[in-house]
């Protein structure tokens, strides 16, 4: 069994580096990089429970069962790993910019730094997953 | 508009947009979520007037000093719901990444967040000071 440190460090140091990046106004590379972090720990943590991520459809399916979101999109309590994943994604279409030409959807300034913390509360959620630890939320 | 108009508007447009749910208009239902969260986004600047600017920032800003991260991530990701969902009232689509099968799964949580998202901003207008 690989160790919770050797686990948890390498998408946690991502996210410290794409934080630094944000902070020194490289939008792009940083939000990259939060998206890259993201996946990272969602990778680890479906592979702990022998659940493969290949495409992104896998990755919506892994969140909806560890949020218990039924086939109707009903769940019970807050999906932290829904909003999470989500949030990862709009990371990732800000840094393609999909969006430049659209204003409305385009994050400006540090805007960023409103959904920062719901990826770190996501990563470190799957990281306590990827660890058998009790979950975050 | 008062912070009472502002915080009737987002009930109105909440109940509205059940009402196009229910009656088959998942796109007009969507946006009508987006409408709620921008007049409850109104309600907290006039709670916080003189400090923010009329931007997200604001809310950002009352969010992350005033609340522990759990609530704070609940309510960006409740944002970033109605934002995805304002953009599928305008291309159609939910998201690029999102694959069809799921795609309805997808719309109905980002409704509920959305619309836990207006009334939990819509209860923090009214208790802040």
């Amino acid at each position: 069994m690989t160790t919770p440190t050797a686990i948890t460090a390498e998408p946690r140091q991502m996210l410290e580096v794409a934080e630094k990046a944000l902070t020194a106004g490289e939008l792009r590379k940083g939000y990259y990089l939060v998206w890259d972090a993201a996946m990272a720990a969602l990778k680890l943590a479906a592979g702990r429970r022998n659940f493969p991520i290949e495409t992104g459809e896998d990755a919506w399916k892994f969140v909806c069962d560890l949020d218990g979101i039924d086939e109707n999109g009903h769940w019970t309590e807050y999906p932290y790993h829904f909003s999470g994943l989500s949030v990862s994604e709009s990371f990732l279409e800000q840094a393609q910019g999909i969006f430049d030409d659209e204003p409305e959807f385009r994050w400006e300034g540090d805007q960023f730094a409103f959904y920062l913390p719901a990826v770190r509360y996501f990563i470190n959620s799957l990281l306590d997953l990827a660890n058998d630890a009790p979950t975050a939320p | 508009m008062t912070l009472e108009e502002h915080v009737a508007a987002a009930q109105r447009f909440l109940a509205s947009s059940r009402l196009l749910r229910d009656a088959g208009d998942d796109m007009g239902s969507a946006e009508l979520v987006w409408g709620a969260a921008m007049q409850a986004i109104h309600a907290l600047h006039h709670r916080d007037r003189d400090r923010h600017p009329h931007n997200i920032r604001a809310l950002e800003s009352i969010v992350t000093v005033q609340f522990p991260a759990s609530i704070a991530t609940r309510l960006a990701g409740g944002l970033d719901a109605t934002v995805h969902l304002h953009n599928y009232f305008y291309t159609g689509r939910l998201s690029s990444r999102i694959p069809q099968n799921l795609t309805a799964q997808n719309l109905a949580v980002r409704m509920a967040q959305g619309s836990y998202f207006v009334n939990e901003a819509l209860q923090l207008a009214q208790a802040l000071p």
